[in-house]
């Protein structure tokens, strides 16, 4: 049975209707005129036990609004929401004990106390038992390498550390599905790596479900076997990295230094896409021909003084999606007739 | 239950930590005293006003201050600043009463600052300016059920103040209103005595009355029995009236963010 079912899950926000010109501010603290904003917009999709899955869309697409429903601290405008077969709004306590959250731009550590004391906290508040609660800890220390500053104030902590400390956090109750809100936001490389590979060992070892937002990608190609990807608070793409890169760029290419100029040369089954004289580029159908068969096939006199291997990388492919995206896109124009066409009299 | 225990007990933990503030805190309360003896020395010198000696208003002053002191009126800051920021949404996903484990850590900073202030200031100022004890083991008792309540509302007025702010996105104002209604009905500089009697009447109607004149004036036994037995029922009411008025708009604070989304 799927952990988290959403069914035509539509969410709404109501703002009062602004108003332009010299008295607009008094006709705007007036006015029983409404404008809705569709955040979320009948969006259906089914998360299976153990998966992994990425979270993506560009600012303002709605992610941070999901999560928020499937926390149970947003109640949705229509549709059906069911994380662990409950809606979670109607059982945001009981829910709360079998779900991790981490909000990347939130704390939810005690900002006086050493982390050691946030999570003996944590450990009354999720009622975890003392032996449990001792591996979990030992768990989090081994994969998060926290034994450094456990017994630091959380004030005191680096962004990084404290991070750490937030996904130790939301891993101390066994949760069965992992809620991350961009979990690696403003972090360096190393702390990002660490991250990532405490998720990987939740996810592989421990069976977690995990879902998360991020703008990194190498969140998503280092812990993530399925991206959702939402626009305008409408899913957009659902499926497998792999078949994403293969829809949007099925490309390797292999690009050559020569030491001297070798004049027009090929290589078979390639085509050269960019010729700068001693540098050459040359572009292969993926997954036809293994990458050493490609080596093997330049013939053996070339002076070649290196050689490339170019993956189309997510990053791009993505890039790519969002592009397409934003053509769809209505301009503000367009925007403003539209919620105008929505206004609501009270 | 125990997991507000563990908050409060933490909360008595973290206030260690500032060691500084509580050596701050003893001297401010000292000199806090001293002026009010200074100004009571004045008005009263070596004779009685209405049966009141300076050894009396003393006594009164030292109390007032070390209430002041214990208050849990620190709510604000730190709740105002989760509203707004929205970081209230993570403390909802947990599965306790967030107001609760506000209240409890509130709890253990006045535990601390009953252990390591009131009974150094007490002392300190007891030697210097002379100090009477409770009036008997009965009055003390019941200043004690007094100091209960005087916790209870003061938490009540403050939580109000903070969410009265989440409605109307200030808290300057309503902080200003609080704080002139404490220094006029709590009686912490003046006590009732001297109040003319129509005040008193109103003021001795009042939740702030608990924050600062009925604690001390019960511990200087100045009230009768039958008075400090009914105004103890009073301000049971009060604190059970406001902590009731709390929790109720919470709950629609909690409310309004979930269901209209902030």
């Amino acid at each position: 049975m799927a952990v988290i079912e959403l069914d035509a899950l539509t969410r709404e926000f109501r703002q009062p209707r602004r108003f332009d010109g010299p008295l607009g501010a008094i006709r705007t603290l007036l006015t029983r005129e409404y404008t809705t904003r569709v955040a979320i917009d009948a969006m259906s999709f089914n998360i299976e036990p153990g998966e992994s899955v990425a979270y993506l869309g560009p600012n303002g697409a709605g992610k941070s609004t999901t999560i928020k429903m499937l926390t149970g601290i947003l109640v949705p405008s229509r549709g059906m929401a069911r994380v662990l077969g409950n809606a979670p709004h109607e059982h945001r306590r009981e829910n709360a004990k079998r779900i991790g959250v981490v909000f990347g731009q939130r704390s939810q550590l005690w900002w006086d106390l050493p982390l050691r004391e946030s999570f003996d906290l944590h450990r009354r508040i999720y009622q975890i038992s003392p032996e449990r609660f001792r591996e979990n800890l030992a768990f989090c220390e081994s994969v998060l390498h926290m034994d450094a500053f456990l017994g630091t104030p959380v004030r005191q902590l680096s962004l990084g550390q404290r991070m750490r400390g937030e996904l130790a956090m939301a891993l101390l109750h066994d949760p069965e599905i992992l809620f991350l809100d961009e979990p690696t936001i403003g972090l360096d490389v190393l702390a990002k790596d660490r991250i990532r590979e405490a998720l990987r060992t939740v996810n592989r070892e421990r069976g977690a479900t995990i879902m998360l937002t991020t703008h990194d990608l190498k969140d998503i190609e280092e812990v993530c076997e399925r991206i959702l990807i939402v626009n305008l608070g409408k899913l957009v793409y659902d499926g497998k990295i792999a078949e994403l890169r293969a829809m949007l760029g099925n490309q390797r290419r292999i690009v050559i230094e020569f030491r001297h100029d070798p004049g027009t040369i090929g290589i078979e089954g390639g085509t050269l896409v960019e010729d700068r004289g001693l540098r050459k580029t040359f572009a292969f159908d993926r997954g036809n021909i293994p990458p050493l068969e490609l080596l093997g096939r330049l013939p053996a006199d070339l002076p070649v003084a290196d050689i490339a291997f170019q993956e189309p990388d997510i990053e791009e492919v993505i890039r790519r999606l969002y592009r397409s995206m934003e053509a769809d896109r209505p301009d503000q124009e367009e925007i403003d007739t539209w919620t105008r066409g929505r206004v609501v009299t009270q | 239950m125990t997991l507000y225990l563990a908050f409060m007990m933490k909360s008595f933990r973290k206030h260690l930590a500032y060691r500084s503030e509580v050596w701050l805190r003893i001297v401010i309360g000292v000199i806090w005293v001293g002026i009010q003896v200074a100004i009571w020395d004045a008005l009263i010198g070596s004779g009685e006003v209405d049966g009141i000696s300076l050894r009396n208003m003393i006594t009164y002053a030292i109390l007032n201050t070390v209430i002041s002191l214990s208050l849990m009126d620190r709510t604000l800051s730190e709740v105002d600043q989760k509203i707004r920021s929205g970081d209230i949404s993570v403390e909802l996903i947990k599965p306790f009463n967030y107001m609760l484990t506000v209240f409890a850590d509130q709890l253990g900073r006045s535990l601390f600052i009953a252990t390591f202030t009131v009974v150094p200031t007490v002392a300190v100022t007891a030697l210097l300016f002379g100090f009477q004890l409770p009036a008997s083991v009965g009055h003390f008792l019941a200043f004690g059920c007094a100091m209960g309540l005087a916790l209870a509302i003061s938490f009540a007025t403050s939580c109000m103040i903070v969410m009265f702010a989440f409605y109307f996105l200030a808290t300057f104002h309503f902080q200003w209103a609080m704080g002139a209604l404490k220094t006029l009905f709590a009686g912490s500089l003046v006590p009732f005595w001297f109040y003319p009697s129509q005040l008193r009447a109103v003021a001795e109607l009042l939740p702030f009355q608990f924050l600062g004149f009925f604690p001390a004036a019960t511990w200087m036994g100045e009230l009768p029995d039958s008075d400090i037995v009914r105004q103890l029922l009073l301000g049971l009411g009060w604190a059970v009236a406001l902590l009731g008025f709390c929790a109720w708009l919470w709950s629609r604070i909690t409310w309004r963010l979930v269901v209209q989304g902030g």
